[in-house]
């Protein structure tokens, strides 16, 4: 019998335009890669403008470790190098030849050992993949991680099905579990959601789980509960919590089926498929497309009004990538949803039935299946951050929240570390930053003191 | 709605930089603000929000304050005739409290908004709707014979001295509506202590002794009925006094999750638990008081759902609000059985709160720490 991870705490917020299960393929000459995607991160270039690249060639490495290198999604030509202020390079565009050829990795990719595993990922530019708790920056190999955690079940808002991400790939998949189980002494821990196709795959189809138990030091843990219950902070709270000075490590589930091609096939991929999804978009549904990707020519066409936000990633923790962005580097999904900027009169009185509210101030509780179309707007001003222990409604973890942000507002690092900051990173106050009635930003105040703290 | 917008932004442009009318750019932002929502966009962390805002969470709880409110402005009418022995229409007797009660209001609000915005232009922020709240909260407090300028000098110092000094809304730790009638309390004692002040031109021959009054010279047979006292036809504080009309107000905050429940359950189970104690020792008719009619009397009622879960002067954290509220109704009783200088203890007993409200919360945040660590060392040694 699996152990399970029960919480009740926190919020799905039910949005129109989920992604239909049919699926494209998408090709598109444009490609970029944004360092800002690799959090902390800064690049030091190693190509230069009209130079020719090959898949995997490093573009550039991080001036903090210089073993991490990012590589190119696809062969082809550097053709710009954008910088913004402070000479900050912004992006590396490439123009794909369409070719797909590899950089040379006759020999190089080996598993026996966890040093070699760690070799043929950081050589093959597939490392970054591999992020860590604390901070959610790319993990420090020449750390021992306490444990691996791959979640397979999104539950952030219009998340795509991660079963339809991964169809077709379970091989991979499980080569790269199997693979990545050898980094840690610890446990790797599967996690899917209960109810979830997820679920019913990695608990009940003989093949995998049988292929499952072969791994030594695999668990597979369900979990229940509304979102942020998907997220691998809350997981590994329950799990293994962080103390200061461990590391955990996690890996999004498609991400491990390119690691899976390259132990398995010897074929370095940065393809993944996506889901295209939110109110603004016609034809919500899936594509096959490689990393960095332009989505340009992906939306042309295909949205209901002129006036939209493009996010790579999902509505409560992705970047806005405006109409000409690029497919961010661990982003599963595009969330296309309308830039409003219309005024109500009265509206902060009205009974507004159409308004989407966790409070009862508004009457969404009387409707809790109804799907809504939420825009852009703050509904509201914002107002000096009151703690008063509404976050906790939404914050499932055994933790203080309102507590944590205050230590971190005044950057009192001593209490932080006491209430648990190494536990968290901004996405888990999302939700928080979501329902709070003032508008505080609450993911960038647990970044600053993170950020504090990392230095 | 449009040429509402339109208009909105043609005046926009006399309170612009440079402009004359530039200093009273709050009061414009504040009231274009108060016609139509804002236009302003998510520009970091979440793209969408909810649409829950400060001025909707707060106008919920004037919306709440409004039954006593208005039972208030009756009372003050039925009151005055009565003492006259007059019985006249619920009209002419709501009409009397309204000329009365109105003025207070909007002194009021006048002499706080303009300290607000006079901070909200120095510190450059937009007006906060915690005042809206405040202003409506204070008339309810008073009597109905306060003089206007009390009532204006009281606002002007607790908005100044227990909320802007200490950094604006959301930063105050006392209560600034108890802070006022506090202020008057203390600076100007005739005018809301005695039996003369309670109803408004009272025939000198009626007692006007409130039921707390009565209760502190232990003239116990005068206390009107539990009827009376539930419905609020006795003379009090313009708000205080129907506790049907309090409960209907508790139950919208409780409701929209907008008051919190848990500070009003533990205030009621301090009181009533210091009462019985009282009862318990006995020896004298204030000892012996039911602990329950304790309830019905004076403010302590509408203290409990108005004042006490003040979430900003409150305590924060969730077992810290339990001991902040049995806390406050264990001191409210204290004060009123064994101090009859001060018949009314909820005032003190919840600015007393507030004061060791952080002090509650440190040991609740110490107590959290403590129990992570002992965790830790546990998982560590396995």
């Amino acid at each position: 019998m699996h152990r399970t991870i029960k919480t009740k705490k926190g919020l799905d917020i039910k949005l129109v335009g989920e992604a239909v299960p049919s699926v494209q393929k998408y090709n598109c000459q444009h490609f970029a890669i944004t360092p800002d995607d690799f959090k902390w991160l800064t690049p030091k270039l190693l190509v230069q403008e009209s130079e020719k690249v090959l898949v995997g060639q490093p573009l550039f490495f991080a001036k903090e470790n210089d073993k991490i290198q990012i590589g190119a999604p696809v062969s082809g030509t550097v053709t710009q190098i954008v910088r913004g202020e402070k000479r900050k390079i912004e992006s590396i565009t490439i123009e794909s030849d369409q070719q797909f050829q590899t950089i040379d990795l006759t020999g190089k990719i080996k598993d026996h050992s966890s040093e070699e595993i760690k070799i043929s990922l950081l050589f093959s530019g597939l490392w970054p993949m591999v992020r860590q708790r604390p901070f959610a920056i790319i993990a420090n190999p020449d750390q021992q991680p306490k444990a691996i955690y791959v979640s397979c079940t999104d539950t952030s808002p219009l998340a795509p099905d991660v079963s339809y991400l991964l169809e077709g790939k379970m091989d991979l998949f499980l080569k790269g579990i199997s693979t990545i189980a050898k980094l840690t002494k610890g446990k790797l821990f599967l996690t899917a959601k209960v109810g979830s196709k997820m679920h019913e795959i990695l608990s009940q189809d003989p093949t995998i789980v049988e292929k499952l138990n072969e791994i030594p030091n695999c668990e597979f843990v369900p979990f229940s509960g509304p979102h942020p219950s998907g997220n691998v902070g809350t997981q590994i709270h329950f799990l293994t919590p962080i103390q200061k000075g461990e590391a955990v490590w996690y890996v999004e589930p498609q991400n491990l089926c390119n690691i899976g091609n390259l132990f398995l096939n010897h074929k370095l991929d940065f393809s993944k498929r996506v889901a295209l999804a939110g109110g603004s978009v016609t034809n919500p549904q899936y594509y096959d497309l490689i990393n960095g990707v332009s989505v340009q020519e992906l939306i042309k066409n295909n949205l209901k009004q002129d006036e939209v936000r493009v996010i790579s990633g999902n509505v409560l923790t992705g970047s806005n990538i405006g109409n000409n962005g690029f497919v961010g580097f661990y982003d599963q999904m595009i969330s296309v949803i309308p830039e409003s900027e219309e005024r109500e009169l009265f509206g902060w009185i009205l009974p507004n039935f159409g308004k989407f509210s966790l409070s009862r101030t508004y009457f969404s509780f009387l409707m809790p299946q109804k799907k809504y179309n939420i825009d852009t707007r703050l509904f509201g001003g914002k107002r000096a951050p009151m703690f008063t222990d509404l976050y906790s409604k939404v914050f499932p973890m055994k933790l203080l929240p309102d507590q944590l942000l205050k230590a971190c507002y005044i950057k009192d690092i001593e209490t932080m570390e006491a209430l648990g900051i190494y536990e968290v990173v901004e996405e888990d106050f999302a939700l928080c930053e979501f329902i709070c009635p003032s508008k505080s930003d609450c993911q960038q105040i647990i970044k600053e003191a993170l950020f504090e703290i990392h230095k | 709605m449009k040429k509402i917008e339109k208009i909105s932004k043609n005046i926009e442009k006399w309170f612009e930089k440079g402009k004359p009318l530039h200093p009273l750019y709050p009061l414009y932002d504040a009231i274009d603000t108060f016609l139509l929502t804002p236009k302003t966009t998510t520009k970091l962390g979440t793209h969408i929000k909810d649409a829950a805002d400060m001025k909707r969470t707060m106008f919920m709880v004037i919306i709440a304050m409004i039954p006593a409110t208005l039972f208030g402005m009756w009372n003050v009418g039925y009151q005055h005739y009565l003492s006259q022995g007059e019985s006249v229409s619920l009209f002419t007797n709501f009409w009397y409290g309204l000329i009365k009660v109105l003025p207070i209001i909007i002194v009021t609000y006048i002499s706080g908004l303009t300290v607000e915005i006079i901070f909200a232009k120095i510190r450059k922020h937009e007006v906060a709707e915690g005042f809206f709240v405040t202003g409506l909260l204070i008339p309810l407090v008073l009597p109905p014979e306060i003089p206007l300028w009390i009532v204006a000098i009281a606002t002007a110092f607790s908005v100044l001295f227990s909320k802007e000094v200490f950094g604006g809304n959301g930063f105050n730790f006392l209560n600034p509506a108890l802070v006022a009638r506090a202020f008057i309390f203390f600076a100007y004692p005739k005018v809301i202590t005695g039996d003369f002040v309670w109803i408004s031109d009272k025939a000198d021959v009626y007692s006007g002794a409130t039921p707390l009054a009565d209760f502190a010279l232990e003239n116990m047979s005068a206390i009107p009925s539990t009827l009376d006292m539930m419905i609020g036809t006795i003379p009090g504080s313009i708000g205080e006094t129907s506790k049907i009309a309090i409960l209907l107000g508790a139950f919208l905050l409780i409701f929209t999750g907008v008051g919190s429940l848990r500070i009003m359950l533990s205030v009621v189970a301090g009181g009533l638990g210091m009462g019985l104690l009282f009862n318990l020792i006995g020896g004298s008719p204030i000892m012996d008081f039911p602990a329950w009619q304790h309830l019905l009397m004076g403010g302590f009622l509408f203290g409990t759902v108005f004042m006490a879960t003040d979430p900003v002067s409150a305590a924060h954290t969730k077992s810290g609000k339990i001991v902040y509220g049995v806390f406050v109704g264990m001191i409210a009783m204290l004060i009123r059985v064994v101090n009859k200088g001060y018949p009314e203890g909820m005032m003190l007993a919840i600015l007393l709160g507030n004061i060791f409200a952080p002090l509650i919360d440190y040991c609740v945040v110490q107590i959290h720490i403590g129990r992570r660590k002992k965790a830790f060392l546990k998982t560590t040694n396995l």
